[in-house]
């Protein structure tokens, strides 16, 4: 009886064990995807290729958590990355922002997969820049941005005015709006970094965009006339009532509705913008055209530099189990979004993509690729640049700037020694 | 009863699951921060230890205080302008109103409502060309009197307290309202016999009886704002230019934008000091209110 109950355990368990070593011949493995679109056509996109890879790869599951932005930015992914629990692939910004997460080892270097990929062939030039560190490439290019300014044509028609070239010719187009009572141009000011987007390109036009990153990186000085001088232009268009009444206290989102609804006639943004401009929930589709920001007399940028660049990219964590599933994924996934957003007027594209059907693209986001295909520089929005309590110090000067606390060239004087400080 | 609270054993062996959750929950992260506080630490990287001069930088740093006195004004707008108004309706409802369930619901509503939720529908009412506010001023004629409220450091603060007051003055309500409702009715009876009326009733009366309740609002009033965070998170994110800075919000922004968690882990301390503090200080007053 005794030996007859032992048999059956023992039977039992070589079923159990059996079972167990099959399973592990086909393994099943769950790749965590960390990204931050939660909602609307980015997610569906996001959806979309997850299914795809899914179909693809029986044994992979995707399990995909979408996160806001900010609070993604802020707090999310700086505590996963402190104890690298972030997903295996996840999204991050180049730059200054994700240099901490590359010091702490907490990124995979990918130099090995792109030579394997043969990527360097299919990507764009000058998309590597940002996600490189020490030489060490860490981070797939998605997509590109550049600051452009969005003029609604048939405003400037009704009141007579000229899109601006000049800086002489801006400062007459906002005062004639004012004139007619027109908001002239959109600002949300409680978001510091819509205030930045507007100075840091009017430094590209004073300084020059060579000048302009070489400072950011410490190797030259912002104290100099030209900052001074993008900040004293930031403040003539505060001082003209350029921006919307009470901007301090209106958010990005908030303030550029008046934009999207046909009242405001300039927008200075990023390219992302364009999906909203020829989207048919707004009133504004179809009058809108681009045009880099004015010159400015002496600059030494001309109106073929840019604020913009690639900072958005795919990164994989250093502590993933499964590094080339994960690249696998992350490199699909990079290609998909590159492609997609670009026809839904999100984002312009990272890679080449030779068999794109331009139809599908939001004719805003072609102008806005046209108009930069003859670009000779450009320079990161310096909030992504740069790091630490050197952005603190920035968003805070630029409100300063607004709110009239802060002078001119007290920014100057005060950015740089908060770049020096966060070294 | 009398024998279950006399074994000594019986209560340690029963608080021991309790005492172990909230040592874990609460004063293990509490420890961990006072540990951080002594730190030169970006979250990341290898910390240095550098003894008390985050505190040095700290009682020296002028945002700072000036975020102290904010929430200290928050505090004095919660005591004085907030739990009056709660008593006033409190004192109102339970003198028997018609209607007193429906009023004392509505009331209530507020503090059932998320904060943020709170703080997006007056961002509407603040907002500079199309909100509430601005609109009714002019359409009062009152043109001088339209701000640019949550975007001028003159009114951002203020117009930041006026929805943080409001929303809670349901709650403070609710607890004076049950509390004074809790006072036996013979005493009541006894009071009306004697002829006081309803003035005499609620001074003399039920404002005594519920002074417990009343020591536990003011110390709620005022932790409550020296932790507020959300709403001016929201309606201003400190801003412009400082004028509406909190505590919360600056050690949130010295860990999450300048990533210095030694520095905010600090301020974290502080404010949870000031809380026990200001909470015995209340406490030592009333206790002196209740003897005479």
């Amino acid at each position: 009886m005794k030996t007859n109950k032992f048999l059956a355990l023992l039977t039992a368990l070589v079923m159990i064990l059996s079972v167990a070593a099959f399973a592990q011949a086909d393994e099943q493995i769950t790749l965590h995807f960390w990204h931050i679109w939660p909602t609307d056509q980015m997610s569906e996109i996001v959806d979309e290729y997850i299914e795809i890879f899914e179909a693809e790869h029986p044994n992979i599951k995707i399990e995909a958590t979408a996160t806001q932005e900010v609070e993604y930015q802020n707090t999310k992914l700086r505590i996963a990355a402190s104890n690298k629990s972030q997903g295996d692939v996840f999204f991050c910004w180049g730059g200054g922002y994700a240099k901490d997460y590359v010091d702490a080892g907490a990124v995979l270097p990918l130099d090995e997969y792109f030579e394997k990929y043969g990527i360097h062939d299919q990507i764009l030039e000058g998309t590597l820049v940002n996600g490189t560190y020490d030489g060490k490439i860490y981070g797939l290019p998605l997509k590109q941005w550049a600051g452009v300014l969005f003029c609604n044509q048939e405003l400037f028609d009704l009141y007579g005015v000229k899109i601006p070239e000049t800086w002489e010719e801006m400062m007459t187009a906002v005062k004639t709006f004012r004139e007619n009572n027109v908001t002239p141009m959109i600002l949300g000011a409680k978001d510091a970094w819509h205030i930045g987007m507007i100075q840091n390109a009017l430094a590209v036009r004073t300084a020059g965009p060579d000048y302009v990153n070489k400072a950011l990186a410490g190797e030259a000085t912002l104290d100099t006339a030209e900052i001074v001088r993008s900040a004293e232009l930031l403040v003539e268009l505060n001082e003209a009532a350029a921006f919307p009444k009470g901007t301090l206290g209106l958010g990005s989102e908030e303030s550029q509705e008046e934009f999207m609804m046909g009242m405001v006639p300039m927008y200075f943004g990023g390219s992302w913008v364009s999906s909203g401009c020829d989207s048919p929930d707004n009133s504004i589709q179809g009058k809108i055209v681009v045009a880099p920001l004015p010159t400015v007399e002496g600059g030494l940028g001309d109106a073929t530099t840019y604020s913009g660049g690639v900072i958005d990219m795919m990164m994989v964590n250093a502590a993933t189990e499964h590094p080339d599933e994960a690249f696998e994924f992350a490199l699909g996934m990079t290609k998909h979004m590159s492609e997609e957003c670009y026809k839904i007027g999100d984002s312009l594209p990272a890679w080449k993509l030779p068999d794109i059907d331009e139809s599908e693209v939001s004719p805003t986001l072609i102008n806005v690729k046209n108009q930069i295909q003859n670009s000779t520089g450009y320079v990161l929005a310096w909030d992504t640049f740069l790091s630490g309590s050197a952005i603190d110090a920035h968003y805070q000067l630029l409100q300063g700037l607004i709110a009239g606390t802060v002078t001119p060239a007290q920014f100057a004087t005060e950015m740089q020694a908060a770049v020096e400080a966060a070294k | 009863m009398e024998r279950a609270l006399r074994d000594k054993r019986a209560i340690c062996f029963f608080v021991i699951p309790a005492l172990v959750w909230f040592g874990l929950i609460a004063l293990v992260p509490v420890m961990q921060s006072a540990g951080y506080s002594l730190l030169d630490w970006d979250g990341l990287t290898t910390p240095t230890f550098i003894g008390p001069q985050n505190y040095v930088k700290l009682i020296t740093d002028e945002l700072f205080i000036k975020a102290i006195v904010n929430s200290f004004l928050l505090a004095a707008a919660s005591v004085f302008i907030q739990l009056p108004i709660s008593m006033l309706l409190a004192m109102i409802l339970v003198n028997g109103v018609k209607g007193e369930t429906l009023y004392r619901n509505l009331f209530f509503i507020p503090v059932i409502i998320s904060g943020s939720v709170i703080a997006n529908l007056w961002m509407k009412i603040y907002h500079p060309s199309y909100g509430l506010l601005n609109q009714m001023l002019g359409s009062l004629g009152l043109f001088d009197m339209q701000k640019e409220w949550l975007g001028d450091t003159a009114t951002a603060l203020g117009a930041c307290f006026v929805p943080m007051v409001w929303q809670y003055i349901g709650y403070h309500m609710l607890l004076f309202y049950s509390a004074a409702k809790s006072i036996g009715e013979d005493v009541i009876e006894a009071a009306r016999v004697d002829g006081a009326n309803r003035i005499q009733m609620v001074f003399r009366i039920i404002i005594p009886q519920i002074v417990p309740m009343i020591k536990a609002c003011v110390i709620f009033a005022i932790t409550g704002s020296l932790k507020s965070f959300d709403m001016i998170y929201i309606l201003t994110r400190g801003g412009p230019v400082h004028a509406s800075e909190v505590p919360s919000l600056l050690m949130f922004n010295k860990i999450f934008t300048t990533h210095e968690y030694g520095y905010a882990s600090a301020i974290a301390i502080l404010i949870i000091v000031e809380c026990l503090v200001l909470t015995l200080i209340v406490q030592k007053a009333f206790a002196s209110i209740q003897k005479d």
